[in-house]
């Protein structure tokens, strides 16, 4: 990792940490966007089924 | 020649230096911020320019700006440098109505600054951008609503790269705001003194340990404490385990996603201290309250000036009547409940003019950082034109002890002008806080505060509040 403009120091434990942290908090993200993106499909489909029927 | 080109370049530096350059900016070598005849501007350095050619090129500064994230600016060129040497351009930001900082917020405003803080990093992985410092001092409060004032703060991200700045983000924010929650609101008062955050460590020794069982508070805090001591010692190891782990966009957004839940999912309810329900318990009764609203008005309006500081202000009651006048309104209380429900009635109604602040004035926000310039004390940052002091004397003079001609002086320090209101003895208030305590207050007399203030102001106008022995007097600096 090569922070060129970086003037903070991120510490590596953060650094170390993040990576690690992120990879398990990807799985339920992944799961919870797919969802919602499923629920998203199904209201719009329902919702243009009912402009049709009226 | 390279003697002379050196002193050259000493001299411009000193010359720099000994200039208007804001006293806390100086972390970032990208540029600096500076005042030209009262004038703010923002110079970006040359060893930033390729980067910020390529921010503006993108479009993305403008985003964050019509967004109401990023506070707007002016490019004026590298004609008004203060350091041309090292200047790529300069720009002129928007002033922000008042400099605050993280410790004078209430638990909202912290915890909007931190939504503030992590949606202009989710807008920026978006864009392919990183915001490279998640200090809080980069957010202040403008027109109601928090803004990122530090528009140097963004950089194109490096594939796979961690959030540079997602320590800080944790130290500056999701440390004292799960403090504030789940401990103790009065722990905000801890960004006092770290004000580079607080460290891990420390707020996992004092969270409560149900916080464990808060997914995203026993990652963040405790879990990331743990790992930051594991490297503290050895940082290439941990640098070199990190760079072995490139973050994927997804990981990238699961990461922020969470960090926002976890913010969003802290609450404080503004109860239970002393002051909660003061407005709402006061001696007054209904005709003397409306009576002195009609007084203060007509005392503001009198004194005239654009920025009211009305301290000891509660939840607001005065504070709005100042607005309605058109004035700039600072509305600082000691209670953090107080001004919690004062923040949230003005997020509430879009009030735009008034910001509710925390400060205890008996100990007000000294000199912070470095050689104390770095964040002023609260009287260094005084604008205001107007003091407005309603049932406050009492509480420092008694409560505090704190001597009549002190407090004259310390007002006169304030502003020029000054609404005030004094509660003799007799009156239910101080009686209650006399209540338990010997009375060594014998200059504590209408005359008294008369004479006391008469050092420091010339009285412009008295009056008695009707139905009840308060009086209310408007006075301007000698």
């Amino acid at each position: 990792m090569h922070h060129l403009l970086a003037y903070i120091d991120p510490a590596s434990g953060s650094l170390i940490f993040q990576a690690v942290i992120a990879t398990l908090l990807a799985v339920p993200f992944f799961l919870r966007t797919q969802i919602a993106r499923v629920v998203r499909g199904i209201r719009r489909g329902s919702r243009s089924g009912d402009d049709s029927a009226s | 020649m390279i003697e002379q080109r050196e002193t050259r370049a000493r001299t411009r530096q000193a010359d720099a230096q000994s200039a208007d350059i804001d006293p806390a900016s100086f972390r970032d070598p990208s540029g600096f911020v500076f005042r030209r005849s009262g004038v703010l501007f923002r110079q970006v350095n040359r060893s930033f320019a390729k980067e910020w050619d390529d921010l503006v090129a993108s479009g993305f500064l403008t985003t964050l700006q019509s967004r109401g994230i990023l506070v707007e600016h002016e490019t004026v060129g590298a004609g008004n440098a203060l350091d041309p040497a090292i200047a790529h351009t300069v720009i002129r930001p928007e002033p922000v109505d008042f400099v605050s900082y993280p410790y004078e917020w209430s638990f909202g405003q912290l915890k909007d600054a931190a939504l503030l803080t992590v949606d202009a990093q989710i807008a920026a992985a978006d864009a392919g951008f990183t915001l490279r410092d998640a200090t809080a001092y980069n957010v202040q409060f403008h027109r109601g609503r928090p803004v990122l004032i530090d528009t140097l703060s963004f950089e194109r991200a490096e594939r796979g790269a961690q959030w540079i700045a997602y320590g800080q983000f944790c130290e500056h924010f999701l440390a004292p705001l799960a403090l504030m929650a789940e401990r103790d609101v009065r722990c905000g008062l801890m960004l006092r003194e770290f004000i580079d955050g607080i460290p891990l460590d420390l707020a996992a020794t004092l969270l409560p340990g149900r916080t464990r069982l808060n997914t995203g508070l026993l990652s963040h805090v405790h879990l990331h404490a743990r790992a930051k001591r594991r490297y503290a010692d050895r940082p290439a190891a941990g640098a070199a385990a990190a760079a072995s782990r490139p973050m994927s966009p997804l990981r990238q957004r699961a990461l922020l996603d969470n960090l926002r839940r976890t913010v969003a999912g802290l609450d404080w309810k503004p109860a239970g201290t002393e002051w909660a329900d003061y407005a709402d318990n006061t001696s007054y009764g209904e005709t003397s309250a409306k009576r002195k609203d009609e007084l203060v008005e007509s005392f503001l309006r009198d004194a005239g000036g654009a920025v009211v500081w009305d301290i000891g202000a509660n939840t607001g009651r005065f504070s709005r009547i100042a607005a309605s006048l058109g004035r700039q309104v600072l509305a600082w209380d000691v209670d953090p409940a107080a001004t919690e429900r004062h923040y949230r009635s003005i997020r509430r109604d879009g009030t735009t003019s008034i910001l509710p602040l925390v400060v205890d004035l008996a100990n007000p926000s000294p000199g912070l950082g470095w050689a104390n310039r770095e964040r002023p004390s609260l009287v260094e940052r005084t604008n205001a034109d107007v003091v407005l002091a309603l049932a406050l004397v009492h509480h420092l003079a008694i409560s505090r002890n704190v001597p009549l001609p002190r407090l004259a002086a310390y007002f006169a320090d304030l502003a020029p002008a000054l609404v005030v209101e004094f509660v003799p003895k007799g009156d239910p208030m101080v009686n209650t806080l006399l209540a338990t305590r010997e009375d060594v207050f014998p200059g504590y007399t209408l005359d008294g505060f008369r004479a006391a203030f008469a050092e420091r102001f010339e009285i412009a106008a008295e009056l008695q509040i009707e139905a009840s022995t308060r009086v209310l007097f408007r006075m301007v600096r000698r």
